[in-house]
């Protein structure tokens, strides 16, 4: 049985749609097959949530239906298939007419694997499964080979010429959610533009404020200090952007961490915090019944922003339903019934590229964040390796400053976010000011 | 079901037969292979301890490819991959843990003249030893793996019995049973000091603690010559970082491991579907510099792209899920460093892997354990003697080394 | 379906996978991310991590001023081999014969 080509034999029940459009639908997309109506604005994600279907993959060990959960890019549950190209985030892709949008990993409606669910009640240990004998461990080792991996190999290689561009900007901000575009507006008027550096797409990108130099769809993936640069790049086409700045403000926000309770990963189970940006990114409305699970004001504000119940983790049994989310049952035994859970976890810093460029990290209570002065300046160099040999040349100084404004600074509420990114603006042109660029170097794009 | 990946706070006798520095694969395996062959035919069971300085899988061992093949230039080698791989076959059973090795075979590319002629060469030498490889041609290695752009390559070698293993078991795998056999595992504790004693050596812990040990083995891998210099042993070996990366999960699709000879490109596919790949750098430092840095590079990323979207053209969309770096412990002609140390005979190199000692593990660590455990010597012992080198002029036999 | 509890979706690892590496003695966060597989899927760790160093904290095995997340590796966001292939500087050919 082929993992694609479900659509011949899948009868297709519509359901009930959970996310009213803003306007009429003037898009068509085909998902797994059979039109999906859809909205300028939407990401292949919320069009699919707003018709009720939940669940784009199966998963590798469990074969649970999974679905998309972070709507924000982070959590790589969202992957389905787009115009035969495997592994395409749908909370990332904008919709485009005709589009051909496929679940992965689904082997159809009918699962036969599904039973795997039951077999292996109390959980599969991959290590020591049908180890012995060697003839039954060669046949499972053949079916894990199958069931494993995900999206299949692309349709065709791509046809469009890769392009690689290098930047020298005197700042470059990563990120243009609130605080990178607030940056970026100070910066600017200041005299000093940023190059701001966007992984969503254009389309994807809703508000009057975004800034002058922008480049979307473009997801800075690595800090290579040793190479004295920052790496990012675009699939669509295939651009390789080298960034060799002055300055550096990480503007990457936070990611939406799970909250361990049982049955968290069913399809319809998403972060309140991104559901709340989809709607205000598609100008949807909620017609679906939510529940927010979570703890403290931030949560409180998420639940009234989706006007939702809410409850503390500590009150939740387990979430209920099979193919996708039906309700939450309480520790009481009393069950909420609902369309969409909403996770309203404390938010986890996205310190992955301060890692990288060699900022020292520690444990907020929530997630790890760099350590940042009062203007969210960062004191990063090259760190060796634990495993490096002692005395094994550590790189010069980065040929950079680097900060962090908003989230990853440590704020939660807008208010605190706009301090931090007034606090870096004014240390930044100060900084801009004490050092002006070179002649020759200056903002080479 | 035995998970046994040692602790930090396990006791450590103060007295042992043997001590082993490093829980990579060599050190492990070879433990696993003494607590198996001693105290049989009426012996006194040998006392073993392994110390590593990490976690399990933290060295070598826990950063390459799990390539695995009996396709090598030198007879030798051949031989002891041969038994290495045989060995393999059952492992999973012996250690009570899936292995995930998989003979999907090796596919060596060549693109040159130069490249052509070893892989003739090759074929002929794997038939008078008994392994089964076979020339192909453009065609015939484009039927094994059809997305492959066969357009510059002049001929092919495959062997069906070579393949691929998840590396970080085999270590756990070793482990476990050489835990339950009696043998003393350490981790997160580093030997500081080696100090030699009238019989045997004290090893200084960073704890403090001292343990004595009538004989030591220096399986520190790309780590050993911090410790051969304790001890005044100068040997050739270096280390040098190597990159490596994997690609998002695919379903299967690739079945060999795949070798383009004129670039040193290596790929292949794990059982979760990753694409686990590698390239040597044209200019990459020769390994005399003393000092490791296991940074990641973009450098590497894009050389080994575009000559994998080349060879492939149909990776060139899909995705890179990580990259990262490990030690290779360079010998300057190829071959291990394995047996007494010039000047200490009682401290033991399993040393100078390269680019190839995960498979060869197996082997080594049984020939290595008879020998140390029953007195036995194998051929290779004396070919990988450490004392070769002051003797001079050593000769490189072995010109299939990847990487 | 039998409920379960996952910390990681994206390898599948459950709270009870968890808890058996900890029973086994691992505490170390990169011990229990090889050990069980947690953050080497899509997502690399972003959805998983923090909620594996809440639990170890939680559970008092490690002391928050000691925890460290495991290394983050490149790329933090999908890039294609072919975009990347326009970044090779040196022609990739021929260092050995
Ligand atoms: C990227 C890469 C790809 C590779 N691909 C392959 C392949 O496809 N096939 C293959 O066969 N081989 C491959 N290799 C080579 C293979 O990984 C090594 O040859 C093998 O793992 C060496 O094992 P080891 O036990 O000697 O070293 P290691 O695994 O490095 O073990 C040495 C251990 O010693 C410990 N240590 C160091 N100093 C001290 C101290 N003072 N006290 C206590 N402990 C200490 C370290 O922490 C380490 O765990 C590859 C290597 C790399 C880096
Ligand atoms: S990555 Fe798309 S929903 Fe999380």
């Amino acid at each position: 049985m082929s993992p694609r080509g479900a659509a011949c034999y899948r009868r297709r029940v519509p359901k009930a749609p959970l996310l009213a459009p803003p306007g009429p639908p003037t898009i068509s997309f085909y998902w797994d097959g059979a039109p999906v109506a859809a909205c300028p604005g939407d990401t292949v994600a919320s069009a699919l949530i707003a018709a009720g279907e939940l669940a784009t993959s199966r998963s590798a060990k469990y074969r649970r239906l999974r679905g998309p959960a972070c709507l924000h890019g982070g959590c790589g549950t969202c992957l389905v298939r787009v115009d035969g190209r495997p592994n395409q985030r749908a909370c990332l892709t904008p919709v485009r007419e005709d589009m051909r949008v496929e679940p992965q990993n689904t082997y159809g409606g009918l699962d036969p694997t599904a039973l795997v669910d039951q077999v292996f009640r109390r959980g599969i240990d991959h290590h020591h499964l049908v180890v012995y004998p060697r003839i039954a461990n060669q046949m499972m080792q053949g079916v894990a080979r199958e069931l494993a991996g995900f999206g299949e190999l692309p349709d065709a290689p791509p046809e469009d010429v890769p392009g690689v561009v290098d930047h020298a900007p005197e700042v470059l901000v990563i990120g243009a959610g609130r605080s990178g575009r607030a940056l970026a507006t100070s910066l600017a008027a200041a005299g000093h533009p940023p190059l701001v550096v966007e992984r969503r797409p254009a389309a994807a990108l809703a508000g009057s404020d975004l800034p002058a130099r922008l480049l979307a769809g473009v997801g800075v993936f690595a800090c290579y200090p040793q190479e004295r640069l920052w790496a990012a790049a675009s699939e669509q086409p295939p651009v390789l952007h080298r960034l060799r700045p002055r300055h550096v403000v990480l503007a990457v926000g936070a990611h939406e961490p799970t909250i361990p309770l049982a049955n968290n990963d069913l399809p319809g189970v998403v972060s309140a915090r991104g559901l709340a940006d989809m709607l205000e990114q598609t100008g949807r409305k909620l017609s679906a019944r939510v529940v927010v699970i979570g703890e403290g004001a931030r949560a409180e504000l998420l639940a009234s922003t989706l006007a939702a119940e809410r409850v503390p983790p500590a009150r939740v049994r387990k979430l209920i339903g099979a193919r996708r989310v039906k309700g939450v049952q309480l520790e009481d035994g009393k069950i909420l019934r609902c369309d969409l859970v909403a996770l309203a976890p404390d938010p986890a810093p996205a310190f992955e590229l301060a890692a990288q460029a060699g900022a020292p990290i520690h444990f907020t209570g929530a997630g790890f964040a760099p350590v940042v002065d009062a203007d969210g300046r960062i004191a990063a160099g090259p760190a060796a390796h634990p495993l490096e040999a002692e005395g094994a040349q550590t790189a010069p100084p980065p040929p950079w400053t680097l900060w962090a404004v908003g989230e990853l600074a440590g704020a939660t509420t807008p208010a605190e976010i706009r301090g931090t990114v007034d606090r870096c603006a004014a240390a930044l042109v100060r900084a801009l000011a004490e050092s002006p660029a070179p002649k020759d170097s200056h903002d080479r794009a | 079901m035995t998970v046994a990946m040692g602790r930090a706070d396990t006791p450590l006798p103060a007295d042992v037969d043997v001590a082993v520095i490093g829980g990579g694969i060599m050190g492990l395996g070879l433990a696993y292979h003494l607590a198996l062959l001693s105290g049989g035919k009426g012996k006194q069971p040998l006392s073993v301890a392994v110390i590593e300085r990490s976690y399990l899988v933290s060295g070598a061992s826990g950063r390459n490819g799990g390539g695995v093949r009996m396709q090598w230039g030198d007879a030798g080698n051949v031989r002891l991959m041969m038994d290495s791989i045989e060995l393999c076959k059952d492992l999973a059973q012996q250690l009570g843990i899936n292995l995930w090795f998989r003979q999907g075979g090796y596919l060596f590319l060549a693109r040159t003249e130069a490249g052509e002629r070893r892989l003739e060469r090759n074929v002929q030498l794997h038939g008078e030893v008994g392994a089964p490889t076979r020339l192909l041609t453009a065609a015939e290695a484009q039927a094994i793996v059809p997305q492959l752009d066969v357009a510059e390559v002049r001929l092919a070698t495959f062997n069906p019995e070579d393949g691929v293993v998840f590396p970080w078991a085999f270590v756990w795998g070793y482990a476990a049973k050489a835990v339950e056999r009696g043998v003393v595992l350490r981790t997160h504790t580093s030997v500081v000091r080696v100090e030699p004693l009238a019989q045997g050596f004290a090893l200084h812990l960073h704890t403090g603690e001292v343990v004595r040990a009538r004989r030591v083995v220096n399986a520190t891998g790309a780590w050993s010559g911090a410790l051969n210099h304790q001890l005044g042993i100068d040997l050739p070996n270096r280390p040098h970082r190597h990159e490596i990366l994997s690609s998002e999960p695919l379903k299967p699709f690739l079945d060999p491991l795949v070798v383009d000879l004129s670039s040193g490109l290596y790929f292949s596919q794990s059982t979760r579907g990753e694409l686990v790949t590698g390239i040597s750098l044209p200019d990459a430092p020769d390994g005399s510099d003393e000092s490791l840095t296991l940074h990641s590079s973009l450098r590497f990323l894009t050389h080994l792209s575009a000559t994998l979207t080349r060879l492939m053209p149909i990776t060139a969309a899909m995705k890179v899920l990580r990259q990262w770096v490990g030690p290779y412990d360079v010998s300057p002609d190829g071959d291990a460093i394995v047996g007494p140390s010039p000047g200490h005979p009682d401290f033991i190199q399993v040393c100078g892997f390269t680019g190839h000692g995960f498979m060869m593990a197996p082997a080594v660590g049984r020939l290595l354990a008879r020998w140390l455990a029953l007195g036995e010597a194998h051929p290779m012992l004396a070919r990988w003697s450490p004392g070769r080198f002051a003797a001079g002029g050593v000769a490189r036999r072995e010109d299939m080394i990847i990487g | 379906m039998t409920a379960r509890t996952f910390v990681c979706r994206c390898e599948d690892v459950t709270l009870t996978e968890i808890e058996r590496a900890i029973a086994a003695g691992l505490s170390d966060v990169e011990e229990i991310k090889r050990y069980t597989g947690l953050g080497t899927g899509p997502c690399q760790g972003k959805e998983c991590l923090s909620a594996l160093g809440r639990l170890l904290v939680a559970r008092n095995l490690i002391a928050p001023a000691a925890l460290r997340p495991f290394t983050a590796r490149p790329p933090v966001e999908p890039v294609t081999f072919g975009a990347l292939a326009a970044g090779a500087t040196d022609h990739p050919e021929d260092p050995s014969p």
